[in-house]
């Protein structure tokens, strides 16, 4: 895999320039022109200068989805981040024109400094996404597809739309055009968590940020991914999925969805056992993560005390429920405790898992039942 | 005689011993339980319906962690030693990552308790293998990528045996046996939290991390161990990341800044220190950044604001704060132990934004000139956004 660059570039100066061979037959360039309306030329400050890029409105009037290293800061938020719809012309937009955005959520970790990973890494591309909101309207906006690595992998026909300041394959000026690769059917190859990439396609610095749609048969074309790194003949792509679609949700009241599930298969615990029981239950169909989470359980007992249980999430985080002490009293009996702080932003679908043991001789425990009732983000 | 006055004396020392222990144990676990910042939203007191009586009289019993009695499972143990020669072996990023799924896979087949003993077995050799795969956390926690064997072993431990992997968590931050496992021994101390029972060690574990030579040169482990500090949210661990502002180290830096910002989110009364105006003045950016989280339709954040205003500003500093403030901007990731916080919708940044321009119009006649023109550039911000964005 060649080496991915960010596309993000000097408002005067492209970052991105390669002396690059012509790449191989097949390869989809950019071409200008007004492909798309909801995208939009998009200009950030951070404490290192002004940068150029592109974003999308997507999901709903009030967002606009972008590439994170927009807004790559060290103790410092980007500020005076402008959007320009459908702009495409030759010379700088006016400011006057502008959308500003209100604020903004993005990914970060305590070590996607440039320092360890460097800027390049593709751990940093793997969470390189942002999504600003506004108090208003952007304008109609593009629809989405909640499982966006799905649809990169697919043959569905992409196209990807934004703003290059140069074009890698012969680095000419691309002004203030949009450009758009015209559509394509190659499959992505998927690197890291949401972090794809496709070979043969081609786009430039600036690009950053700017939408990659894919077609459904009957015509309609959906948000899929956004762009975030490239090379003359490849471009990487952040894939839509539950944590960036949750990111969004987060800025509108958007409705929830429950699932609830649970095991009432009862089992008596072995006494003064060393050895884990494990009763289990499933939630699926969410395309969202945790927002909410009940836990109920019962576990007859002379003497609660004895008891190790914990709870563990589809991914393997475990939740202590009980803890052996010096309790003398009878029966541990959980009715919808609210679980959600150890688990809000955790995946929602998955099995479930009780652990419990009876760890001191002397009493028998029975489980009668356990059940999670788990809240996401849907529409 | 004497031997009598010997046991006497023995016999006092350790009821005095146990009374102390008991006194400690009462005062270290009082204030955890109150200072819980989960502890809004996860009421496990409040909802839960424990009977208070038992249903027979009983002697109460001491409790005691039960031997694991489980023996290593054999083809665990061989999946662990072939991985081991398959990391020393590999020099491909993609063929580590193929090792470390088999890995996986195979210890989640297992049976929890031979599965554990397994790997309690091997961690006991002190034998090890770099993966060449970075240290990078994943969804809820879980790491994605590991860079050595021991360290993908340490991250299953916890939903196999949590009461084992606590033990040896404690071992190996006794130890100090790398920045990396020293993170991974903060997580699942965390996850073994139970209510606070574990949050006074978790602080002091921290801190002791910081007092480390690995300081000099942070790992990966070593910096997402700073979200232990958004855990436990306390004062002592906040005071300890101002000072690591003026690191000369980029990513420490960072680090740092980011567990701030959300423990301020999480606690603003931590910024009850910035009332001195030469707090973090050797980073006014950064602080200006952190007091741009202050909620000003709050009296006690309100004057900590005209107080902020009113005193000597670096260059630039004033301006960029009034670009940014009231801050409505959110970090979201993947941790060790935090989960994302809460962050309000559009409609209610649209509502608090409009009781900070009312509070900034009564606030404007009372600050300097210089903190005027910060005032009146925050309002004509907030008024623009108020008015919507021009037609598409």
């Amino acid at each position: 895999m060649p080496v991915q660059v960010r596309f993000k570039a000097a408002k005067a100066a492209c970052l991105l320039v390669l002396a690059a061979p012509w790449a191989s037959a097949g390869t989809y360039y950019p071409k200008p022109g007004l492909f798309d309306t909801s995208t939009g030329y998009l200009e950030t400050e951070l404490p290192d200068g002004w940068f150029r890029g592109s974003a999308v409105v997507a999901r709903d009037p009030k967002l606009i989805y972008s590439a994170g290293h927009m807004l790559y800061d060290n103790g410092m938020w980007a500020t005076d981040y402008l959007f320009y719809r459908a702009y495409n012309g030759r010379y700088s937009p006016d400011p006057a024109n502008a959308a500003a955005p209100r604020g903004y959520r993005y990914f970060t970790s305590y070590t996607n400094n440039v320092d360890i990973y460097g800027q390049d890494s593709g751990r940093a591309f793997a969470y390189d996404f942002t999504v600003f909101y506004g108090t208003s309207s952007f304008g109609p906006a593009a629809g989405w597809w909640p499982d966006g690595g799905a649809v990169m992998r697919s043959d569905k026909q992409k196209l990807i739309v934004g703003y290059p300041s140069r074009l890698d394959y012969n680095n000419a000026r691309a002004y203030y055009y949009q450009y758009g690769t015209g559509w394509f059917a190659n499959r992505a190859l998927q690197t890291r968590g949401a972090y794809h990439y496709f070979k043969n396609v081609t786009t430039g610095g600036g690009n950053s940020g700017g939408p990659v749609f894919a077609k459904e048969t009957n015509g309609k074309y959906f948000l899929g991914g956004i762009l975030v790194s490239g090379s003359y003949s490849t471009a990487g792509i952040y894939a839509l999925n539950s944590s960036s679609n949750s990111m969004a949700s987060a800025a509108l009241a958007t409705k929830s969805v429950r699932a609830d599930a649970g095991n009432t298969d009862s089992v008596d615990l072995p006494d003064a056992s060393s050895t884990y029981l494990v009763r289990t239950t499933t939630t699926s169909g969410f395309s969202e993560n945790i927002t909410g989470l009940e836990f109920s359980a019962s576990v007859s007992t002379p003497r609660r005390g004895d008891l190790d249980v914990y709870l563990q999430s589809p991914s393997g985080r475990i939740r202590w429920v009980h803890k052996q002490s010096k309790e003398p009293a009878a029966d541990l009996r959980i009715d919808k405790a609210d679980y959600t702080a150890k688990f809000r932003g955790q995946a929602a679908n998955g099995v479930w898992q009780l652990k419990m043991r009876d760890a001191v001789s002397g009493n028998r425990a029975t489980f009668n039942s356990f059940s999670v009732s788990v809240s996401a983000s849907g529409e | 005689m004497a031997g009598h006055r010997k046991s006497s004396r023995a016999f006092l020392l350790a009821a005095v011993v146990l009374l102390a222990a008991g006194l400690a144990d009462f005062l270290i676990r009082k204030p955890a339980e109150a200072k819980r910042p989960g502890g809004k939203n996860d009421t496990r007191s409040a909802n839960e319906n424990i009977p208070r009586t038992s249903t027979r009289p009983r002697e109460i019993k001491a409790p005691s962690e039960p031997a694991t009695t489980a023996s290593p499972d054999a083809a665990v143990t061989a999946l662990i030693r072939d991985s081991l020669e398959k990391f020393r072996a590999n020099n491909d990023p993609d063929g580590a990552l193929e090792i470390l799924r088999l890995l996986r896979d195979g210890i989640r087949q297992g049976p929890d308790d031979t599965t554990a003993a397994a790997i309690l077995d091997f961690l006991k050799t002190g034998e090890d293998a770099p993966t060449k795969l970075p240290f990078a956390v994943g969804p809820d926690g879980m790491m994605d990528t590991v860079p050595s064997l021991r360290i993908a072993l340490l991250d299953l431990l916890p939903s196999l045996d949590p009461v084992s992997a606590l033990r040896l968590a404690r071992e190996l931050m006794d130890k100090r046996t790398s920045p990396d496992e020293y993170a991974l021994a903060l997580r699942n101390l965390a996850w073994n939290d139970f209510n606070g029972d574990l949050r006074t060690e978790l602080t002091g574990r921290f801190i002791d991390l910081l007092a480390t030579p690995w300081m000099n040169q942070p790992s990966a482990g070593f910096l997402e161990s700073f979200d232990i500090a958004v855990e436990v949210g306390v004062g002592e661990v906040f005071d300890k990341l101002v000072s690591l502002t003026r690191n000369s180290n980029t990513s420490m830096k960072q680090a740092a800044f980011i567990s701030m910002d959300r423990m301020i989110l999480r606690d603003p009364s931590l910024l009850a220190a910035a009332a001195d105006p030469a707090w973090m003045d050797f980073a006014p950016k950064q602080r200006a950044s952190l007091l741009s989280r202050l909620d000003i339709t709050q009296p006690d954040q309100r004057a900590l604001f005209s107080r902020y205003l009113a005193s000597t500003h670096a260059e630039g500093e004033l301006d960029y704060f009034a670009k940014v403030f009231p801050n409505e901007n959110f970090l979201y990731g993947h941790r060790l132990v935090t989960t994302d916080d809460t962050t309000p919708t559009i409609d209610e940044v649209i509502a608090k934004d409009a009781a900070v321009l009312r509070e900034l119009s009564a606030l404007e006649a009372s600050v300097p000139e210089t903190g005027k023109a910060a005032i009146q550039k925050i309002r004509l911000r907030l008024e623009k956004s108020a008015a919507g964005n021009p037609g598409p």
